[in-house]
């Protein structure tokens, strides 16, 4: 905790975090200094020169004309946002914006929603004196997700801060000079930044605005939204998706300061599409009849009492999904208890014994995981195990702030990545070959120091690593490396960790929900459930929302699963619930609540938006009115998540409190955590 | 003439130039070549340098201070002191960089330093890169003085040859590298922190202070950036002690001062003179007078971004201080008069214009104000002020002082003075629509 | 296309520095003097990879220099000086004298490639206003009868270094 100082404010006097400049100390301490340029990630440029205060040093000092966001905060300032001469200095720079801005609010995309227009109200700027013609500027197609608006520019370079500067893109510049500086692409073209949608939130106006938002637009104010998880990868960036009418219309990153604080990816941001999909399941089916879903559920329980009566133990059998909620996946636990049944998850044998082991480490407190603020803090970095730029693109900017900050990257991955531009050295290597290079890296720690190492990379790594002083080692945890790289990685942290000097690992994960099922208790390897599908030992096979999970190369066309009846819960009308005997549509994920585990092991609530469907009912609820048509209501109420996760009973009661808005809970600090909810 | 008069005993800067007649530069295409290392030579030069390796940097740095040198660029901040913040501990390399991107319009006094003379300038950086242990010069020179860059280019090779850079220069064990870094262009690269940034390689947007570049200057390393002016004085201090350079003022300033004038003079050109030199001597002695038989009506005294002055300040000695208690700047000290017969509308309408071009689009009150200014005083100018021109002016005028580097309150010093002391010619413009004077601006 | 050897030399000095960043203003000099004056995009992308900065960035810095030039100008560049001390002097009548002459406005090149004439801040010149830079060489005090002179002398000269102008940005 840094010390405590003591300011001024308005006559009011605060206590503050020391080192912090003047306008973030105001901002959190819920006062409203008009401002433009300044962002609490992006920092401090003085180019807008809005953020104008009266600051004295102390009583009895001058107070002059500061900008608050260049002003470090000492001990007894006095600060007055309220003066006459702020206060005119700001509305005659609201002025100065304003000579150039098209006026546009009525048909622009940003209204309801600009910092322009309400720094404009904020600062009473009313009467337009100017009466010399504006500047305008041809706009720049920037590919498929943001629409360019030039004029609207007031040059707060938000834009290039983040877009180069934070996110390390090479491909958004500023260009010419004095009154007639403009921020674009050098030509016409795609951003090719994995991040370029968040130029539409820190564009502090309409300049770079969502295309896909403008296709069909509404203004925000008439958006309902509701705090979501993003369902595309491990890292579970908090989301806000804003829906109109029967669509959703827009994902944005919502703050959470333990997770993805300001920003999230284009994947998440523009990979909303799957909800508004024509492809989405809207009605139930039975042997190809359609009838409603109540309907449905009943056939489909007579059937399997059916095929359990006839075939017994171990003739039915599920297969969860790791991009579905730790509900869903509770719900067809219990259905499979109930019936004796069987179940797996999505992927191979291998790549589930790498999930379980990874997550294991992770529930039991094996390694120190940090957050995405704590990636961003490390002053070393090794990433192995895949392409994190694809498969965790919000770690990937994490890691980007390391290296700005001037700490080395290491890299070993499948092919070239993005990352490797910026990397001491790259190497590059087929999954299950990595972890000998990770245990090479161990060997040669022992030997750090020594020069000539047998393996340069090894060597230039180890040695890296053993004068960092935060160091953190990032491991894909997601499929070929198997359950050697996860260990590899493990051994490799447990050689570098020093009393003085921890070494942090994270696994990263190949979906929204691994680690949550990674803990389910009595799970089969997925390759033994489809053996015995393809045998015909499984007569009846429950597949959930495998619309929803990444692997989707089974069930394939290749091993038709005729003999075996098949039960689709789904929201997408995808291969599985195409060739299902039984199709029970669910809602999709933006529509429903639920909870999911990031690769931290932090459980995190989710909120559905109200989206007139004729399905509204989740995957979990499906599943439950499942079990309730079965005759085993009874054990709904009987089942503890714990009973069918390896959980902390502790965590298990907690799981139903999680509020959307909360930093979620961490299972291996579950016991601490319990103590501040309750 | 200027000569006749000039008031002081000893011609420091000048005297390599001086030889070849009044006039520094003939007008025309022809300059005359520069002082060659063997005149330079001849002439005492390199001697400061020599007696600089052989004292301890510290001891350079001490005799600098004492001699009251202050920088010549403007600001007329103390070298000394700015000398002092370098940490000499600091274990990497430290940077010396001669400001030579004169564009102060008005001022021409860095042109003539470098043209005539270029050994006293790279004497004087090794004297100030031995002070501070920087290993490291480069001159940063503007677009347009190309030619000036290849005369520095060569003398720098004659220095070369004579063991005066490179490594080991004199035997003294010390190394000094100097480039020449031709600018490509742009006023806004003369504010110092611009100017690193340009020599980086990037747009020359100027930097926050702090950290000042003493401690985290060009690449991040201790760097001091000089004006040429403020250099070319240290051979003679080294050579002649501090004493001597502190007793060639008047009224307590520290050595003398390259003056200019321009603009409605008759004699127009540059003298060395004694700091604190008053503006009337400079006015009516060296520069003759006004051009056309008519008094002159307002003087700007240290090249555009200061403060007009009238003619009851005339009497004001040309030192840091007493212009600045006048309510102007000495800053280039580059005077430029205009008389009875110039619209001050237009003549500020012009300077507008120079800012508006200028600016380098970073911050609000310089990108939005100045162009909106410009507007309203060519509009004025054009006899197409509107009421309530004067109330946008009257507001931006005191706008654009909170800017994020210098340059904007730089046009603000034109402004505000013109917008007040001739305001009644503002006003006269937007009821009659036509100047008060007779002819305008020519 | 720029020669092997260009590239030997100019990757060289970039080199020369802690930071190849800082020989980027003189590599693109380079380049605009081998591409006859201007700076098309084939020398962005070679600024870019000589210096190691990224393309983005190079027009950064092209595009906020006066003196770096996207588009072709002429073989001659007349720069008239339009600060106060050549204002007073009367560079209003000499920037329309040389516009008359050669035909087009400041800002502009003539049809024939062979001049272009832009507007430049004090020359640092002001004891001879008004002045007038024609490629490297300063002029002043002009006056209007000297202009045809000196256009005739330049445009005779066979080895005029060409320049060209950056008022280009992006405004419509």
């Amino acid at each position: 905790m840094s010390a405590k100082i003591k300011i001024t404010v308005n006559g009011v006097m605060h206590e503050a975090e020391a080192g912090r400049n003047i306008l973030q100390i105001l901002l959190d301490l819920g006062i409203m200094l008009p401002h433009f340029c300044y962002h609490e990630a992006l920092g401090a440029a003085g180019a807008c020169r809005l953020c104008a205060a009266m600051i004295s040093p102390g009583a009895g000092k001058p107070a002059r004309l500061e900008m608050a966001c260049m002003t470090r905060a000492e001990d007894g300032m006095i600060v007055d946002i309220t003066n006459p001469q702020a206060v005119d200095f700001r509305e005659k720079l609201i002025e100065e914006l304003m000579l150039n801005h098209p006026h546009d609010c009525p048909v622009c995309d940003e209204g309801g929603e600009c910092m322009l227009q309400d720094m404009t109200v904020l600062c009473r700027h009313q009467h337009r004196r100017n009466r010399f013609p504006k500047r305008t500027w041809r706009n720049q197609d920037l590919g498929p997700h943001i629409h360019h608006e030039m004029n609207r520019c007031i040059t707060c370079y938000r834009c290039v801060r983040f877009y180069r500067d934070y996110a390390l893109g090479d491909d958004l510049g500023v260009f010419g000079s004095r009154g007639r500086v403009y921020f674009g692409r050098m030509r016409d073209g795609a951003l090719v930044s994995e991040f370029s949608g968040n130029l539409v939130d820190v564009c502090p106006t309409g300049v770079f605005t969502d295309k896909h938002f403008r296709a069909v637009y509404c203004r925000p104010w008439d958006l309902q939204t509701a705090p979501s998880i993003c369902p595309h990868c491990s890292v579970g960036c908090n989301v806000l998706p804003g829906s109109r009418h029967k669509t959703l219309r827009r994902i944005k990153p919502r703050r959470n300061h333990t997770v993805n604080r300001f920003f999230m990816c284009d994947h998440g941001r523009f990979g909303g599409g799957f909800v508004n999909a024509d492809n989405r399941l809207t009605s139930a089916r039975f042997d190809g009849a359609g009838m409603s879903l109540d309907d449905a559920i009943t056939q489909t329980a007579e059937r399997l009492k059916e095929i359990v009566q006839t075939h017994g133990r171990g003739a039915v059998a599920a297969i969860g999904s790791p991009g579905a909620s730790l509900e869903a996946n509770a719900a067809l636990i219990l259905l499979m208890k109930t019936l004796e049944g069987r179940f797996a998850f999505f992927s191979t044998g291998a790549e589930r014994a790498a999930h379980k082991r990874a997550a294991a480490l992770i529930a039991n407190g094996q390694v120190d995981t940090p957050s995405l603020p704590e990636v961003e803090q490390a002053d070393f970095t090794l990433i192995v195990g895949g392409d994190i730029t694809r498969e965790a693109p919000m770690m990937d900017l994490a890691v980007r702030q390391t290296i700005r900050a001037g700490a080395p990257l290491f890299i070993i991955s499948p092919q070239a990545g993005k990352l490797d531009a910026f990397a001491k050295a790259a190497r590059h290597a087929a999954l299950p070959e990595q972890a000998a290079i990770v245990s090479n890296i161990a060997q040669a720690l022992d030997h750090a120091l020594m020069t000539g190492q047998p393996d340069p990379f090894a060597g230039a790594a180890a040695s890296a690593l053993a004068t960092a002083k935060r160091p953190q080692i990032l491991c894909g945890a997601t499929g070929a490396g198997g359950i050697a790289l996860v260990d590899a990685a493990h051994s490799l942290v447990a050689k570098a960790v020093r009393p003085e000097r921890p070494c942090r690992l994270v696994y990263w994960f190949p979906a929204m929900n691994s680690f949550g099922i990674s803990l389910a208790r009595n799970d089969e390897s997925p390759d033994t459930i489809k053996q015995d599908v393809e045998n015909g030992r499984i007569k009846a096979l429950t597949i959930l929302e495998h619309g929803a999970s990444l692997d989707s190369e089974w069930p394939d066309d290749s091993k038709p699963m005729k003999s075996c009846f098949t039960i689709a819960v789904d929201a997408i009308a995808g291969k599985a619930a195409t060739d299902a005997d039984a199709v029970l549509p669910c809602a999709s994920h933006y529509e429903t609540f639920g909870t999911v585990m990031n690769y931290e092991g932090r459980a995190q609530r989710f909120e559905g938006l109200p989206l007139p469907r004729p399905v509204t009912w989740s995957s979990a609820e499906v599943l439950l009115k499942l079990i309730e048509a079965l005759g085993a209501g009874e054990a709904i109420n009987r089942t503890e998540y714990h009973d069918l996760f390896e959980i902390p009973a502790t965590m298990s009661s907690l799981i139903g409190t999680l509020a959307p808005d909360s930093e979620g809970l961490l299972i291996r600090s579950t016991a601490a955590v319990r103590e501040v909810v309750g | 003439m200027a000569q006749g008069v000039r008031t002081m005993s000893e011609i420091v800067l000048f005297k390599n130039i001086q030889k070849n007649g009044p006039e520094l530069f003939p007008a025309g295409a022809a300059a005359i070549p520069a002082c060659g290392y063997d005149d330079y030579v001849k002439n005492g030069g390199y001697q400061g340098a020599r007696k600089a390796l052989k004292m301890a940097p510290l001891e350079v740095q001490q005799v600098v201070k004492d001699s009251g040198l202050r920088g010549r660029g403007g600001a007329g901040f103390p070298t000394g002191m700015k000398w002092s913040f370098v940490p000499m501990d600091f274990k990497g390399q430290k940077y010396l960089i001669c400001n030579c991107d004169e564009m102060e319009p008005g001022t021409f006094k860095d042109r003539a330093l470098v043209y005539g003379d270029p050994h006293q300038l790279i004497e004087s950086m090794i004297i100030a890169a031995y002070a501070m242990q920087m290993t490291q010069g480069f001159i940063f020179i503007r677009c347009e003085y190309r030619k000036g860059a290849r005369i520095l280019e060569q003398a720098a090779a004659e220095a070369l040859n004579h063991g005066w850079l490179g490594k080991n220069i004199q035997s003294s064990g010390f190394d000094f590298h100097l480039d020449v870094h031709l600018s490509a262009g742009r006023y806004i690269c003369g504010e110092e922190t611009a100017l690193l940034n340009s020599l980086e390689g990037k747009r020359a947007n100027p930097r926050s202070k702090p950290p000042f570049p003493q401690v985290y200057g060009f690449l991040g390393s201790p760097t001091i950036v000089n004006n040429v002016e403020t250099l070319c004085n240290l051979p003679h201090i080294l050579a002649r002690g501090a004493q001597w350079h502190k007793s060639l003022g008047l009224n307590g300033n520290a050595g003398t001062k390259i003056m200019g004038a321009s603009g409605r003079v008759k004699n127009p050109g540059l003298w060395e003179l004694p700091l604190g030199t008053p503006m009337r001597e400079v006015l009516n002695e060296h520069a003759g007078g006004p051009s056309r038989g008519k008094s002159f009506k307002t003087v700007i005294p240290g090249g555009l971004s200061t403060p007009m002055m009238t003619p009851d300040q005339f009497d004001t000695p040309l030192d840091f201080d007493s212009v600045a208690k006048a309510g102007s700047r000495l800053g280039t000290a580059c005077l430029i008069a205009f008389d009875e017969d110039d619209c001050m509308v237009a003549a500020t309408a012009n300077i507008m214009k120079f800012y508006m071009r200028e600016s380098c689009g970073f911050c609000t009150p310089c990108r939005e104000g100045i162009p909106w200014i410009y507007e309203t005083v060519k509009a004025i100018a054009e006899g197409k002020g509107e009421e309530g021109d004067l109330a946008v002016l009257d507001d931006m005028a005191r706008h654009i002082f909170h800017t994020f580097c210098a340059f904007a309150p730089g046009a603000q010093g034109p402004l505000l003075s013109a917008i007040t002391t001739f305001r009644h010619e503002f006003e006269f413009l937007i009821q009659k629509s036509q100047c008060h004077t007779a002819g305008g601006a020519s | 296309m720029i020669s092997d050897a260009l590239k030997v030399q100019l990757t060289g000095h970039c080199g020369h520095y802690p930071s190849r960043r800082v020989g980027l203003i003189f590599v693109m000099q380079k380049l605009q003097e081998h591409y006859g004056g201007w700076l098309p995009e084939e020398a962005i992308r070679e600024a870019a990879e000589i210096s190691g900065v990224p393309e983005t960035e190079v027009e950064g810095v092209a595009t906020f220099y006066n003196w770096f030039f996207r588009e072709p100008a002429g073989r001659h560049i007349i720069v008239v000086c339009d600060s106060i001390s050549c204002y007073l002097c009367g560079c209003d009548r000499i920037a329309a004298n040389l516009e008359r002459k050669l035909g087009i406005k400041l800002g502009e090149t003539t049809p024939d490639g062979m001049f272009t004439l832009l507007p430049v801040v004090c020359l640092g010149n002001c004891d001879k206003a008004p002045s007038i830079m024609v490629d490297d060489e300063l002029y002043g005090p002009v006056t209007a009868d000297m202009i045809d002179e000196i256009i005739e002398k330049t445009a005779s000269e066979t080895h005029g270094t060409r320049r060209a102008h950056d008022e280009r940005n992006r405004p419509v």
